[in-house]
């Protein structure tokens, strides 16, 4: 089916700075470049079962931003069963451009600023990609809500994504459809 | 056992301008009101399953910042099977002073900052209270996170911790220590 819009999931953390950098990209994309064409995936409400927040990821294709080695967001996709149509990897960009995400989590300084807006320039990329690109299918997927674990650890579930890298820190598990790769 | 550090929840959201003013709480806080006496909890990390984030908040008293009336913050604990020792929240302080969280949600607007300011003063009484109270105690609590129902949006979290009132905007589950300050006249912060 075609895709109508995208769901950004950013790693939404609240320890790192490069958390903070992920969650002003994703309001770049969402306010600035890719206005009424993506929605934020609101991790919170999605485990408190909100509608709109199940329903957003179940219809849309996903961009995950992970922010840092951890991988938390890609690690919270492949526990509910829906893989991210591609990932965002800070750590990716950070080495690519050599910007860093500065010391600031209140308001980033001006060097993290410039990071949000590279991460949010990946972001957008492989959006348009997927809005734009007539062969470009996404496949509706349904939340797995029962009988999960939480809190336990493991890279089991985030190996079994078998990301592809498509350009530096843009990645897309094997399993979804190419972007540009 | 006495209170060594107390764990800060914000609520984590993103959509809505409320989480913004969570999170700003969250930080001021952990980096200028208080620094080492407070943490914050990263629930990404917490469900991701990090170490230092589970023994948060196993070890040490929450207080969460429910942002909105989904009450999320509230909810991932129902859940971890943990109960808070208090929950702040954020749209009865909206009602008592007015303070809105605006309309920005990259850096928040003058009168967001003011209600995290806000957010924050009531914390820093609980805060106080937990950190200078002797006879303030905290339990050590266990996640309990197997075999969960995730989703589930028919849960009344209110009614499942059996909050009480303690003034505009504090409350704690009824089988927590009752707040020092709060509900102790003799202490005054």
């Amino acid at each position: 089916m075609a895709v109508k819009r995208i769901c950004i999931f950013p790693c939404g953390g609240m320890k790192k700075v490069e958390s903070t950098v992920a969650r002003i990209a994703s309001y770049i994309v969402n306010e600035d470049l890719l206005p009424g064409k993506t929605m934020l995936m609101c991790v919170p409400a999605f485990l408190r079962g909100v509608e709109e927040d199940i329903l957003m990821v179940e219809n849309n294709p996903t961009v995950v931003i992970d922010c840092h080695e951890e991988s938390c967001g890609s690690g919270l996709m492949a526990l509910i069963g829906i893989p991210p149509a591609a990932r965002i990897y800070i750590p990716d960009v950070v080495s690519q451009t050599g910007l860093i995400p500065g010391r600031n989590r209140q308001v980033l300084d001006l060097v993290g600023e410039r990071l949000a807006q590279e991460v949010a320039r990946c972001v957008a990329k492989a959006a348009q990609w997927m809005l734009e690109d007539q062969y470009y299918s996404f496949e509706k997927r349904k939340v797995k809500a029962f009988n999960q674990n939480l809190c336990e650890f493991s890279d089991e579930a985030i190996d079994l994504l078998d990301y592809v890298q498509v350009e530096p820190a843009i990645y897309r598990p094997k399993s979804m459809p190419p972007l540009w790769d | 056992m006495s209170v060594y550090k107390v764990t800060v929840y914000p609520c984590g959201g993103i959509g809505l301008h409320v989480s913004c003013v969570t999170r700003l709480a969250g930080y001021l806080l952990d980096e200028e009101l208080f620094k080492s006496d407070v943490e914050i909890l990263d629930m990404h990390r917490l469900i991701r399953g990090m170490p230092d984030e589970i023994e948060l908040v196993e070890t040490y008293p929450t207080i969460i910042l429910d942002g909105c009336a989904h009450q999320c913050g509230s909810n991932l604990f129902y859940l971890l099977k943990i109960k808070p020792a208090a929950r702040i929240y954020v749209p009865e302080i909206i009602s008592e002073t007015g303070l809105f969280p605006g309309r920005a949600r990259k850096v928040l607007e003058d009168s967001g900052q003011r209600l995290a300011r806000e957010v924050a003063r009531r914390a820093v009484r609980i805060v106080k209270g937990m950190r200078e109270n002797p006879n303030y105690h905290y339990t050590l609590q266990k996640i309990n996170a197997v075999g969960l129902t995730l989703c589930d949006y028919e849960v009344d979290v209110e009614e499942a911790f059996g909050y009480i009132k303690i003034a505009p905007g504090v409350y704690r589950p009824k089988d927590m220590n009752s707040l020092p300050g709060l509900e102790e006249k003799e202490i005054q912060l």
